[in-house]
């Protein structure tokens, strides 16, 4: 079998395996980029109905896919897939088992939904795509392949909507569901750089920097030893965190299917925009607190961005962007930044150990890049019910390793009742699925508790899908019958 | 000496009740069915009432294969006062299903001849304990630990309610003193104005450890210098003789472990089909392992693996699990065991036939953060142990015992998921509470009687 022979390749590991130009080339760009020039975006989630003719539209598609390397110009494609769609291309079994279990047991198997906290409202029975409700292998909701398009503006989104559809529809696959994004302008605070997600707070600002990339050139001292994660976290094939090779995915006869490739967590988040501002509010009024630096509390930032560490009493616009910040230093007791916050929570840099050095370093190794947009439209300011339009996060994160990725944010940090030595309390805005949880606010000299928080977040839908290197797109069209 | 012998000088206890089960796969499956409602009701059903069993912190049952081929049935129990006690409380109260389980087993006594008295006998008799045994917090029985638990949950509940009416610029003493004065009043609490005690074992267990350590040195110190004494006396000659001996085994020992390490990397790489394939082939059994993973709080992890062939390797491992077993009971007992802080009750023991190492362990946390802290934080030790055996995933490369090895993160987790079982039936007396919480519950406890100076009153309040 393949597998052996690499298997054994990869324990002799002569040396440090680094990216270099045509890795770069051959990697799919949304690895490398969030595409914030391409204001418009459309999500397909596709079934395969006819496996040769797919083969077909992806060895074709191979040559339209953007390239980490290619620069941003008119539009922007990728295309990942989920395990049962690798088997509707015809993947055997024994190429399927080369893939990690996260991906070939899927997002939604009964472990899996316990640790990610899929449950109640959130459980995948009641999803709108991905879910248990719709047979993942056979049914006519099946989710096999993820076709990511992006373009400037509305019309260029819909010629490129309209030609794709079109030789996909002539390749043998159907559109399942699709997913409008919303447009990036929208979204985006007033100096352009980060997007602000529906809960009214900027998003996107704390993201690793990916070793060897070109993005990793002219940091500061700092802001590399807390941003810069070895090449191999987030493509397959070169050095990962430990300095060793994470075992890729193999075909028969393309040992070296998996190299340059990654995996894509999906999850459609429904938000309840209405639920959150009235319960801070009348919590808010309840613990004497300002409701602006209670919402902050929650999250970790104020809306503009500007972390709690840095700034714990008034928002402060000109931090906004700030990412230069740590936790040991500034903030050991969480009196600024509450551990429980969904900024620490998602990512507590340096805070988990006694030793920040070693800290940092060990959560570095749990580090994903997110690459989602919102969907469905604001609700105004001063709106406190609901307006039956559904809105939220396209939640979409790049990881080698699911497991030490993704799924331990997720389970060890976002939603542990036990987290940083919390007790039976999980992440306030993201990781309370079946609600009446509990958020601590850190203050001297006594805390403050927040109750009965609801849940704010219902997970829609979401799948793992693996997203190719190029030349593995090239070898599956390739693939005969 | 076995840790067996020693489990009990801080108030807990391990046992291991050990038992073949008869008839093979089927016998354990059969064992398996008897026990899955029991695990699906842990807490509540009425067959083994575990949750009215005095003095238990954690107990599992699991069926597992072993090299011999024979299925066993492993009852682990981490309890407050001897085995004995607790195992004749369980019989009292859950004989008929012990009967009913145990009648699967090989020996078990059957018909009338199964009295009470027989079927503790027989547990008694198949305790095989630990060689390794630690706890996380030596000497604080379960009883404490709820009761730490609930007087937080009290001071949590009473700085919420309405009476308690400190303004919020009083200084941090007056906070202090409003909460202890709110707690006297209450009569379940009343435990909480005596002083805290500590374990004798956590008092004087690492000053024990340095006088062990530190008599060892003088020996060979004396050693030494007799060895250097005055020319052909008889003392000289058999330090001299002492001393070579002594350095002369460390050096075969040594020579013979490299010679063993570069052996098994010779062998591993030509193992068919490779240590990725034969882990991907295994792992659509992973559901299976996980069945009862990540319910709660705190994990279950049940291990078997097969030490690796010959004597030295078995004579290897059984010397680092008692090294082990040491430092776990003397220095490591205070919530922290080499750098992991997420460990409840964990032990290795080796079955009587010396083949294969179990390792059992109640844990906080996801089984994949549990495996990162042995490979980020103690992965010396982890390689030290599991470095003996081997199995179809194979344990990473190791060099001098500890270096490599669980640094391989992807093949030791593959090596580690693969020795895995399924846990049927799991208790934990305390299932939201970590390690660290515990610890918190502890701190608050200790310095509620007490006055402090406003930076450990700040330090004190802050863990509320």
């Amino acid at each position: 079998m393949t597998a052996a022979a690499t298997g054994t390749a990869m324990s002799r590991k002569p040396a440090e395996v680094r990216p270099d130009a045509t890795t770069w080339a051959d990697v799919q760009g949304l690895v490398m980029s969030g595409y914030s020039t391409m204001h418009q975006a459309r999500y397909l989630l596709l079934r395969v109905d006819e496996p040769s003719a797919a083969r077909a539209w992806i060895g074709e598609l191979a040559g339209r896919v953007t390239s980490g390397a290619a620069p941003e110009t008119e539009r922007c494609i990728n295309v990942a897939f989920t395990a049962p769609g690798l088997r509707a291309l015809g993947l055997e079994t024994s190429e399927l088992q080369t893939f990690p279990a996260p991906f070939t047991e899927g997002m939604t198997a009964t472990h899996r939904r316990r640790s990610l906290g899929d449950l109640g409202p959130s459980d995948p029975t009641e999803w709108y795509w991905g879910g248990t409700a719709h047979d993942a292998e056979a049914g006519a909701h099946a989710v096999h392949v993820l076709l990511l398009l992006f373009a400037p503006d509305a019309t260029a989104i819909a010629a490129l909507e309209a030609a794709e559809t079109a030789l996909l529809t002539a390749g043998g696959l159907s559109v399942v569901r699709e997913i409008v994004p919303e447009p990036l302008p929208g979204q985006q605070t007033p100096d352009g750089k980060f997007g602000v997600e529906h809960f009214g707070f900027a998003d996107g600002m704390s993201q690793p920097v990916i070793r060897d990339s070109g993005q990793d050139e002219g940091l500061g001292w700092d802001e590399a030893r807390r941003s810069v994660i070895a090449a191999g976290e987030f493509v397959l094939g070169y050095d990962n965190g430990y300095a060793k090779l994470t075992p890729w995915p193999q075909l028969t006869g393309a040992e070296r299917f998996g190299v340059n490739g990654t995996f894509l967590v999906v999850r459609q988040l429904a938000q309840d925009v209405a639920g959150f501002r009235t319960h801070v509010e009348s919590e808010a009024a309840r613990l004497s607190e300002d409701p602006e630096r209670l919402a902050a509390k929650l999250v970790g930032r104020w809306r503009s961005g500007a972390p709690l560490v840095l700034t714990d009493d008034r928002d402060d616009p000109d931090l906004d962007v700030s990412n230069d910040f740590s936790y040991a230093e500034l903030d050991p007791d969480g009196r600024r930044c509450p551990f429980g916050s969904h900024i620490r929570r998602a990512n507590p840099r340096d805070s988990l150990l006694d030793d920040p050095v070693e800290a940092l370093k060990l959560a570095n190794l749990h580090r994903i890049i997110r690459r989602g947009r919102v969907f469905g439209p604001g609700l105004p300011d001063d709106a406190r019910t609901d307006d039956g339009h559904e809105r939220g996060l396209v939640f979409v994160a790049v990881n080698a390793n699911i497991e030490r990725q993704f799924e331990f944010v997720q389970h060890s940090w976002i939603a542990n009742p036990t987290f940083a030595g919390l007790a039976e309390e999980q992440d306030p805005m993201v990781g309370n699925p079946t609600g009446g949880g509990t958020f601590t606010v850190q203050a001297r000299p006594l805390r403050k508790k927040v109750t009965d928080l609801p849940s704010f977040v219902t997970v829609r839908g979401g799948a793992y899908f693996f997203l190719p290197g190029i030349t593995a797109l090239r070898t599956l069209g390739a693939r005969p019958a | 000496m076995s840790a067996k012998t020693w489990t009990g000088v801080d108030g807990q206890c391990a046992f291991t009740v050990f038992t073949r089960i008869e008839g093979g796969k089927s016998g354990a499956d059969a064992v398996v069915a008897i026990l899955t409602p029991i695990g699906d009701h842990v807490a509540t059903n009425d067959d083994v009432p575990f949750a009215q069993l005095a003095g238990l912190h954690f107990a599992s049952f699991c069926a597992v294969p072993l090299s011999s081929g024979d299925w066993y049935l492993v009852f682990e129990g981490n309890v407050d006062g001897t085995p004995a006690d607790f195992l004749r409380e369980l019989v009292g109260r859950a004989g008929p299903k012990l009967r009913e389980i145990y009648g699967h087993c090989l020996d078990f006594p059957v018909g009338d001849a199964a009295t009470d008295e027989a079927v503790l006998t027989y547990l008694l008799a198949h305790d095989i304990g630990a060689d390794t045994f630690y706890v996380g917090w030596a000497g604080w029985s379960v009883e404490r630990i709820r009761r730490e638990k609930a007087l937080r949950d009290a001071i949590e509940a009473l700085v919420e309610s309405p009476g308690f009416t400190v303004p919020p610029d009083a200084d941090l003493a007056t906070f202090h003193a409003a909460i202890r004065d709110g707690i006297a009043g209450d009569p379940q609490l009343r435990w909480t104005s005596e002083p805290p005690t500590r374990p004798a074992v956590v008092r004087y267990g690492r000053l024990a450890l340095v006088g062990i350590l530190a008599a060892l040195v003088l020996v060979v110190l004396r050693l030494v210098r007799r060895a250097a004494g005055p020319v052909r006396s008889a003392a000289r000659r058999r330090a001299g003789r002492s001393l070579r001996i002594l350095v002369g085994l460390l050096v075969a020992t040594a020579v013979r472990l490299r010679t063993a390490e570069s052996d098994d990397e010779r062998r591993d790489r030509q193992r068919s089909p490779g240590w990725q394939a034969a882990y991907d082939e295994w792992s659509r059994h992973l559901g299976k392992v996980r069945v009862r993973e990540d319910e709660q709080v705190q994990n279950h992890m049940i291990s078997v693996i097969p030490i690796k062939p010959g004597w030295f390797r078995l004579a290897v491992l059984r010397t680092v699990l008692w090294v082990i077993n040491l430092a776990a009971r003397l220095w490591w007992n205070r919530g922290e065991l080499g750098g992991i802080g997420s460990i409840h009750f964990a032990r290795w023991v080796i079955p009587p036939d010396g083949r294969d190492l179990i390792f059992l362990s109640n844990y906080d946390g996801s089984w994949e953060s549990y495996l990162d802290e042995f490979i980020d934080r103690a992965s010396v030790g982890l390689s030290a142990v599991w470095s003996n055996t081997d199995n179809e995933v194979g344990f990473p490369a190791t060099r001098w015992l500890v270096s490599g090895g669980a640094r391989d993160e992807a093949r030791f987790k593959a090596f580690a998921r693969r020795s895995m079982w399924p846990t049927t039936v799991w208790y934990s007396a305390y299932p939201s509470l970590s390690v660290a919480n515990i610890r918190t519950n502890m701190a608050i406890r200790d310095d509620l009687p007490t006055s402090l100076d406003p930076v450990s009153d700040d330090v004190w309040l802050g863990r509320l």
